[in-house]
């Protein structure tokens, strides 16, 4: 489904050039569910970042479903990205004017969907969620795990192919964090595909491969 | 969608409901004053523009032969950025020339003839039944009038209204006012107290609209003026009249125009032979539709000055200027606490013209919102307004389609101008922005300081402007004027000859016996300058000098100093002996004339005995300087008799007056004034200057205040972090309040800088326009940056002393 080649993604900093990210290999086939693992600074939000398509890198290859991305420009790169990418974020990053029921809708406003159509498509994913009563509920009413429900809900709305999540359960105390990565296992058997940042063992285990990156570099594959 | 980005733009506008309420009141008064100006600008072009027969009918015109030369030709600044016509038009003609226009040119249909619409028109008096009045603007008009020009008729026929020599067409306020009630017509009255013609109501007029500068309160037959026959014998001799030709369907103007001087050129040679040959070249006749009439001064009931128009509007636009900075200060202030909701929405798709379209939508509901309440605003400040440019505009005579396009109109554009540049700003947020957390964002000063600079620097202007105004104004009503002005009570009279000579002696002797009047004197003309201008050459050279017609003890009763030979008196009958011509004449009179002049000679040069000079007093504005007088001894009529008066006496003076004037002469009103104050009345038109700056002024400021104390709040906020660690650092609240305001102070100083030459200039323009003025000085600059730097001090410190006197943990802690 992707492939990243030799990516390289540094800052320069004086004389001194400072690697974010190092001669990073990855291939990533449909229906994985991969972690990303390693100490804090170690560049696994920045790599993320990369494949979410959110920021560049300096040097190497970038293929997504056939598709080079390092040869897009950001307008291509961005309609890319919103037809096949969700987000899921640590601190939800709900918009908070909008209620439940409006931030799901707002990446289908954005794709330019019929009104009715939209309706059945929230409708629908409020009911799998289980979060119908709280639609008209604004963000700051709502705990934290039900937050995030939130936040998948909308990273899903729009049917994406791939789901980036980065530390999706950072925020949350055990047994929410446990209910969110049950519905990312369920979600990865229905076939799609998601790539994790996570510090907790447990919560990779819920994957089916591990990259540990070390000092920007792949220390596994 | 759109109903999505209202939506959004709601919820945000309520959120932040400090900012919303700043932008909404700065708009919303800034939009009130261009609505206002917007109604000015219409009103005033809507003059004339409600007859029916409009794009028919022009006004007959005549370059000028007579005019001064001496007068300046230079223009400065503001009379060039007005592009006022400084020459003037003749706008009256000889009553004859109406039948040989229409007997020569078919393409004329009608001619109408009127005159007495001039502001200055003399009053009338007028009697119904045992009801005395004076009264203004009594039309004499041929009796085509009501069928030319759309003045509906409440009662009477429009076109024999005024057929016949004593048929008179009142307005419906008019006929109230003399018989009370409204339908008038039968009834009689008597017109400057000739008895011999009494005046049948033929007629009762709608009240002329405000925006009509055909201005009317009685209107008789051209034939009923008891100088008619006069006049036409007269032939070319007198111009007194206005025409307004009415021109067949289909005539082209140009062609026309070029037609009827070549006509002109013979036919109307006799009334040019005594003027100067080098203006009858250029001389000419020119049609003015009758819409346009109104931009000339010249006999016209209403005069739409274009240096006002000009002004005003500059003021407006400075005012809305600032409004629509504030907003865009505060927006671009307020990125800051955008920057996660927009990169997220770029996350989950928005493209950056989403983003464009949701910002401006809050700015346009903003404003939609502001325009609401400035129509509000302006409605209930209407009367202010009103009173404030002299004018009477009402919400009658626009109409609500036009109220409504100007509402939707100025919200787009301010929309537009305030909200586009946010927009870009907010929209081109990078998404990944959102992802690295703990980044400070401060506000780019590149986008806010130039903001502010522009603000203060206007806000200096204008309140330098306010200064130096406001010193002038002082300095022109303190200044010497080289005559008493104080306690000098003015009765005016209408009457003439024989009649003015019984009124005279009567109110004198009555006077005379009053031990609380001190003196007594006269003067014949008005006070505002306007006298005779008598021509007369010096060595070769025109010369002008104007003339004063005065009583007895002129020069004791407002104590000018005869400073050379005599005052007139009574005991000496060569003063009143026509052909010797006996006059006082002023200094500067005395000086021009040279070594020739003689006191007690008769002089050749100006024909007339000089038997003293006078010294120099000023009586007209100030904006001239002090010319040549000549004051002769009145014998026809005195506009005004005046006496002095001991102080505290006023009050009971009058009274005695009233009941005395009453007695000797029940035909005419008892009218009178203080001298003091008519002076002051020729400055009416600066003095209202001084009240638009000064209100202007104090707008301006306030609103650039309401914008900096917005902006205090959020680029507090935004340190709030760096207060936070310097008070743990040990910085006490003084440290950090003069940290916080530091910046504001050196922005102030740059304004000052730009503002200073810009003002400095300006405002030496206007006080060349006064002969008399104050020397702009640098201790003017010197109080309005203090001021302004004071004003801005103290809105900023609300903020700053509460970011200083903060709980550094409260703002470390979200870290």
């Amino acid at each position: 489904m992707l492939q990243l080649k030799k990516i390289y993604k540094w800052v320069n900093n004086g004389n001194h050039r400072i690697f974010l990210l190092k001669d990073i290999h990855l291939d990533v086939n449909e229906g994985e569910f991969i972690s990303i693992m390693g100490p804090s600074g170690s560049g696994k939000s920045t790599l993320l970042n990369v494949i979410g398509m959110l920021d560049g890198f300096d040097e190497g290859e970038y293929h997504f479903s056939g598709t080079s991305v390092h040869q897009l420009k950001e307008k291509q790169r961005a309609s890319l990205y919103k037809q096949y990418i969700g987000f899921v974020f640590q601190a939800y990053h709900l918009i908070d004017e909008l209620t439940v029921y409006e931030n799901i809708e707002t990446p289908l406003l954005y794709q330019n969907i019929k009104g009715s159509e939209r309706k059945a498509m929230v409708a629908d994913i409020l009911d799998r969620f289980n979060i119908v009563a709280k639609k008209d509920l604004f963000p700051a009413q709502l705990s934290g795990g039900q937050q995030q429900l939130v936040g998948i809900a909308r990273a899903l709305i729009a049917k994406p192919k791939l789901l980036l999540a980065d530390e999706p359960t950072g925020n949350l105390n055990s047994k929410q964090g446990e209910e969110i990565m049950e519905l990312f296992r369920q979600l990865n058997k229905e076939g799609m595909t998601i790539i994790q940042v996570t510090h907790s063992e447990k919560n990779a285990a819920y994957g089916n491969r591990i990259v540990n990156l070390l000092d920007g570099m792949i220390s596994n594959a | 969608m759109f109903k999505t980005y209202f939506k959004i733009a709601f919820r945000t506008l309520w959120k932040n409901k400090i900012v919303s309420s700043i932008n909404i009141i700065g708009l919303s008064i800034s939009i009130a004053l261009s609505l206002l100006l917007f109604f000015y600008v219409r009103h005033e072009q809507s003059v004339d523009s409600f007859h029916s027969k409009k794009d028919h009918l022009f006004r007959l015109e005549a370059t000028s032969l007579f005019a001064r030369s001496d007068e300046p030709k230079e223009r400065n600044f503001f009379q060039q950025l007005s592009g006022i016509n400084t020459e003037k038009n003749q706008v009256v003609f000889p009553m004859v020339i109406a039948q040989d226009i229409l007997s020569v040119f078919p393409e004329v249909k009608s001619i109408t003839r009127m005159s007495g619409n001039s502001e200055d028109g003399y009053d009338k008096i007028v009697k119904a039944g045992d009801k005395v009045f004076k009264e203004s603007h009594i039309l004499d008009a041929d009796d085509n009038f009501f069928q030319n020009f759309s003045f509906p008729l409440l009662w009477g026929n429009a076109k024999t209204a005024l057929q016949g020599n004593n048929s008179v067409v009142i307005t419906n306020t008019m006929a109230q006012k003399l018989f009370g009630n409204k339908n008038a017509v039968g009834k009689t009255l008597i017109i400057d107290g000739d008895s011999s013609r009494l005046y049948t109501i033929t007629g009762v007029a709608k009240d002329v609209p405000a925006n009509s500068g055909i201005r009317f309160n009685m209107v008789r037959s051209v034939t009923a003026a008891p100088d008619y026959q006069d006049r036409i014998k007269n032939r070319f001799n007198t111009s007194s009249h206005e025409y307004i030709l009415e021109l067949q369907d289909g005539v082209n103007t140009s062609v026309f125009k070029v037609k009827l001087n070549n006509w002109m050129r013979g036919y109307y040679q006799d009334a040019l032979l005594n003027a100067d040959p080098e203006k009858v070249k250029n001389y000419q006749w020119i049609l003015r539709p009758l819409d346009e009439c109104h931009y000339e001064a010249n006999s016209w009931g209403h005069y739409t000055n274009p240096k006002v128009l000009n002004l005003l509007f500059s003021l407006f636009l400075l005012i809305l200027l600032l409004a629509c900075v504030n907003y865009i200060l505060l927006a671009v202030s307020n990125v800051v606490s955008r920057i996660k909701e927009m990169g997220l929405r770029k996350i989950i798709g928005a493209g950056r013209w989403n983003l464009i379209m949701q910002s401006w939508f809050e700015t346009l509901l903003t404003t939609v919102i502001c325009t609401v309440v400035a129509l509000l605003l302006a409605y209930t400040s209407l009367p202010v307004f009103n009173g404030m440019v002299n004018t009477q505009i009402s919400f009658d005579i626009i109409p609500s389609k036009e109220i409504l396009l100007a509402g939707i109109g100025l919200s787009l554009i301010i929309s537009i101008i305030a909200g586009f540049y946010p927009a870009f700003v907010v929209s081109g947020t990078k998404p990944v922005a959102v992802l690295k957390s703990g980044s400070t964002f401060k506000i780019n000063p590149r986008f806010s300081n130039p903001l502010i600079i522009l603000q203060f620097s206007i806000c200096i202007i204008l309140v330098v402007s306010i200064i130096v105004v406001g010193a002038q104004m002082r300095h022109i009503s303190r200044k010497d004027l080289g005559f008493d002005k104080e306690q000098i009570l003015l009765i005016k009279s209408e009457a003439m000859g024989d009649k003015r000579k019984m009124i005279r002696e009567r109110l004198f002797n009555y006077a005379n016996a009053q031990p609380s009047i001190l003196g007594m004197s006269g003067i014949g003309g008005s006070l505002t300058g306007s006298y005779n201008y008598n021509g007369f050459k010096l060595h070769g050279e025109q010369k002008w000098y104007s003339q004063i017609r005065v009583d007895y003890d002129y020069f004791k009763l407002l104590n000018i100093p005869v400073i050379e030979g005599r005052d007139f008196s009574k005991n000496i009958n060569s003063d009143t002996i026509k052909k010797a011509r006996a006059c006082v004449v002023n200094e500067t009179f005395f000086k021009l004339l040279g070594p020739d002049a003689k006191i007690g000679a008769y002089n050749d040069i100006i024909r007339s005995t000089i038997i003293g000079v006078s010294k120099d007093y000023n009586f007209e504005t100030l904006t001239k300087e002090i010319g040549p007088q000549q004051h002769i001894l009145t014998d026809f009529y005195e506009n005004y008799f005046m006496f002095k008066v001991k102080g505290g006496e006023m009050n009971r003076t009058i009274e005695g007056f009233r009941k005395e004037w009453k007695n000797i002469t029940n035909e005419y009103p008892f009218d009178f004034t203080f001298l003091d104050d008519s002076l002051m009345e020729m400055y009416t038109a600066d003095l209202r200057w001084q009240k638009i700056i000064n209100t202007a002024g104090v707008f301006a400021v306030f609103i650039a205040c309401l914008g900096l104390f917005g902006f205090s709040l959020l680029s507090v906020a935004n340190r709030a972090k760096e207060v936070g660690i310097r008070k743990v650092l040990g910085a006490t609240i003084a440290d950090i309040s003069i940290l916080l305001s530091r910046k504001m102070v050196g922005l102030i100083a740059v304004s000052l800088a730009i503002a200073t030459p810009i003002s400095w200039f300006l405002l030496n323009e206007w006080l060349q326009e006064f002969a008399y003025r104050i020397n702009i000085s640098w201790w003017m600059f010197l109080v309005a940056g203090l001021l302004v730097t004071t004003t801005a001090i103290i809105t900023i410190s609300f903020q700053t002393v509460k970011a200083a006197l903060a709980n550094p943990v409260r703002s470390l802690r979200a870290e």
